[in-house]
């Protein structure tokens, strides 16, 4: 007899369900998409023991016939694709029949399920992937999963299970990210008999994002671009936190991991965050099915899109446009956005010009015409579900359809100018309250802003220094010199190395007259350092930001009145006006309410 | 010894390539010496420059790149970059000079194209140690040959009418005449109102220190540049 033999049926299914199921949260994932794929309204999950002990997933939907619960709990047994092509452009959660026959393997399992048609429901039971055992029971509309002992027959997997606690958390993200992904449903999380979250069916996504992220203000942004429509609510910058943790990614409303969409994400919001963090908010991308490959990933966490390149840039583009204006002014205390004040769209609540408010730019989508097939988009693939890249169906990158409405902000330049304190802050006087400006944040935002234009239209004036500057550097900073000597022209210097460890700068950036060459220029050296030179485009903006705080009035240079009121009216034309170039608020605001409050006049 | 450049574009090359170096340097890439102080090598500066961008004129009346028609012109400047003297541009001869229009005069000649020079002269540093500026290739505005001529007029009027004696060197906004001459015995020969002729100091053009400074105010000053 050879060495090699064919495993048992059940011991198979076991390891295939590892890659399904490989935690309660999975579990979870699984049969509450299968609730959402059945059209239901409603969908309560109950856990119990973190839902190690007991998983109960209770929807509405559209329930099986007897026929079909049977053979939903055998392999590679679905409702949801029936052809290759069908693969190519899935718009269902599940689609590969493994969900259910890889709990069922790995737990005492039972589904309880009737639908329209039926007087009487069916239940399936299986018991550690044993033969399935059916009868009719009374049961109500739609389906009830029951999952029982999960990973009983696998202790393996069972001891890599984390406290109840811990599990309990992923459920409830699990849950949590369903609830995003369909607000017109009802959801509701019980755990250990005590109903802890609840999310009632909501009018639209912005909706179910406030109810989610509550307390969290957050910007709208939406633009569609080609066949991409972006709807998207972010957090200030300053709330953002390190890791991507906080921010929700949903394709075609599949809740997805991808860091470099994540990282786009935070890329737009400039250098106002440092590197490595992220913003809290919820991101919807949606696209036509055919340029999306959904089957990537063994728990449908990741996708692939048919040009991610694309799909970053267009991402980066209505985010950028959008966030740039949406974060200008400061946030009002937290007592102005209790629930009673709060603007009924929450998550465009800055933008509300409630009395009180900060007036924050509002953003206002366009509909966006709703990718179809009808666009052109191929079905042919060379691998199951991608189709070939198609320029006349993805030709986003030069699209010009980015379609956001703004409304301006209360402009800077409305603000009256009062006075300088400390020769550092600027107070001013706004219809709805008062302003205190921090100087050198504000002229900093002013001079990176139009840094960075120039730089886009590669067209940073120089200015000769009278007598070159002349400095040492090390062999490692003149190699840098020497290599990337274009990119510094590119950003107005004249850099010229004269030795292994001499340099003399011969032009700075007009913009930056007045700040320190030597600085600049190590700064800068740092920046392509530390990226190893590979890539001085990603650090221009942080090399520029730091220009802008050289080349910046600084705290304790005296100004005029004239210079102040250029000030704000410079901060009008400029985007991301409320934070300097590193991510610090340039201004706080009081409400005259809140002022009156204060000094008990109400 | 270095050639005289064929084109501008050359000159300012080599006049770019000078930026930033000290005199020490330029003095060593030569192998002259260099000296303590000006007080016995006067013009020393002007004739390293010279050097170094392979100026052919010599003293003669002619521009210092005869073949690009392009004057030399060194400005030294002080500590925080500003012209610490006014700049010699021509010699008067004050028997013709009444009789000239602005567009034959000497003057606008030697000013037509220029390449400015500038240098540190702070007395503070040595003389190793002061660096070449940025230089400039000029040539006048219109705004500013008018304004130049305005003052040329007015002084070479004054000369015409006979009255060198009583030119001084607050006359003339930009342009002024001055004594210019080895010592105090050198005389020319000037006109009095009469038409007589008697023995004078010679006199020169010089550009006013304001003038120059305002030709370098495009370039960022040493005290923005800590």
């Amino acid at each position: 007899m050879g060495s090699i033999q064919r495993l048992p049926p059940s011991l198979s299914s076991q390891i295939a369900a590892g890659e399904v199921v490989e935690r309660p949260a999975s579990a979870v994932k699984e049969l509450v998409e299968n609730s959402i794929d059945a059209g239901a309204t409603r969908c309560e999950v109950e856990i119990e023991g973190g839902g190690i002990k007991r998983i109960a997933v209770i929807d509405d939907g559209r329930g099986m016939s007897k026929q079909d619960a049977s053979i939903s709990v055998e392999r590679h047994a679905t409702s949801k694709i029936h052809t290759l092509e069908q693969l190519g452009c899935v718009e269902t959660f599940g689609f590969r029949g493994e969900a259910l026959p890889s709990i069922a393997s790995v737990s005492r399992f039972v589904v309880r399920t009737r639908t329209a048609d039926d007087d009487e429901g069916v239940e399936v039971s299986v018991d550690g992937g044993s033969e399935a055992a059916a009868r009719p029971v009374g049961a109500p509309l739609g389906t009830t999963v029951e999952v029982r002992d999960l990973f009983y027959n696998v202790p393996a997997r069972r001891k890599f299970l984390r406290s109840s606690g811990t599990e309990s958390g992923h459920v409830t993200d699990v849950v949590e990210s369903a609830a995003l992904s369909r607000p017109e449903m009802t959801f509701t999380l019980t755990r250990d008999g005590r109903r802890v979250r609840e999310w009632l069916r909501a009018p639209d996504r912005e909706h179910r994002v406030k109810s989610a992220l509550s307390g969290e203000e957050l910007a709208a942004c939406r633009g569609d671009r080609g066949p991409l429509t972006v709807e998207a609510f972010l957090s200030r910058p300053e709330r953002a936190r390190s890791g991507a943790g906080g921010l929700r990614l949903l394709v075609n409303g599949r809740p997805v991991r991808d860091r470099a969409l994540a990282h786009t994400v935070a890329q737009a919001y400039g250098s106002v965050l440092d590197r490595g963090r992220y913003p809290r908010g919820v991101v919807y991308l949606d696209i036509a099915p055919q340029l999306l490959d959904v089957n990537v990933h063994p728990q449908k966490a990741e996708v692939r899109f048919a040009d991610p390149r694309a799909v970053s840039d267009a991402l980066y583009r209505v985010l950028s446009l959008a966030l740039s204006s949406a974060f200008s002014l400061p946030a009002p205390p937290r007592s102005q956005w209790s629930p009673k004040n709060q603007p009924q769209t929450a998550a465009a609540a800055p933008s509300e010009p409630a009395a009180g408010a900060a007036p924050v730019a509002r953003i206002a989508a366009q509909p966006a015409a709703s990718p179809t097939a009808a666009d052109g988009a191929s079905a042919r693939s060379d691998a199951p579900g991608i189709p070939s890249k198609d320029p006349l169906v993805f030709a986003v990158r030069d699209s010009s359809h980015a379609r956001l409405e703004q409304e301006p902000a209360v402009p800077w330049s409305s603000l009256r100018f009062l006075a300088q304190v400390r020769q550092t802050y600027l107070i001013c006087e706004g219809d709805n309250g008062l302003y205190v400006l921090d100087q050198h944040a504000a002229a900093e935002r002013v001079n990176f802003y139009r840094l960075r234009k120039a730089y886009e239209s590669k067209d940073i004036a120089s200015q000769a220094m009278l007598f070159p500057l002349t400095f040492d550097i090390t062999p490692l900073e003149s190699e840098m010199l020497e290599e990337h000597g274009e990119e510094f022209a590119r950003v107005g210097f004249d850099v010229r190395v004269r030795g292994t460890e001499l340099v003399s700068v011969h032009s700075v950036p007009k913009l930056l007259h007045r700040a320190s060459p030597e600085r600049m220029v190590r700064d800068l050296l740092a920046e392509i350092t530390r990226t190893g030179g590979r890539a001085f485009s990603d650090a221009v903006d942080r090399a520029l930001a730091t220009m802008a705080c050289h080349g910046s009035i600084r705290a304790g240079d005296p100004l005029t009145a004239d210079e102040a009121t250029h000030l704000l009216r410079s901060l009008d034309i400029t985007d991301f006006a409320g934070h300097c170039p590193h991510g610090r608020p340039v201004v706080t605001y009081t409400s005259w309410a809140e002022l009156e409050r204060q000094v008990g006049r109400r | 010894m270095t050639t005289a450049p064929d084109t501008e574009a050359e000159l300012v090359a080599r006049a770019d390539a000078m930026s930033g170096k000290s005199l020490g340097e330029l003095a060593q890439e030569l192998s002259v010496d260099v000296p303590k102080d000006f007080r016995r090598n006067k013009g020393w500066v002007g004739t390293l420059i010279e050097r170094v961008l392979g100026a052919t004129a010599g003293s003669r009346d002619e521009p210092d790149f005869v073949e690009l028609g392009v004057e030399l012109k060194t400005l030294p400047l002080d500590a925080r970059g500003t012209p610490r003297e006014s700049t010699f541009v021509c010699t008067i001869a004050l028997d013709e000079v009444g009789d000239l229009e602005w567009e034959q005069s000497r003057v606008r000649r030697k000013l037509a194209r220029v390449l400015w020079v500038p240098v540190q002269a702070d007395p503070a540093l040595a003389v190793s140690e002061r660096r070449v500026g940025t230089s400039l290739l000029w040539s006048p505005s219109e705004a500013e040959e008018a304004a130049l001529r305005f003052d040329w007029e007015e002084l070479t009027g004054t000369i015409g009418r006979g009255d060198v004696e009583d030119l001084r060197g607050h006359l003339g906004r930009f342009l002024q005449i001055r004594p210019k001459a080895a010592d105090s015995h050198a005389r020319r020969r000037g006109f009095d109102r009469d038409g007589a002729s008697f023995q004078t100091l010679p006199r020169g053009f010089y550009l006013r220190a304001t003038f120059t400074a305002r030709l370098l105010s495009d370039l960022v000053p040493p005290q923005a540049a800590p």
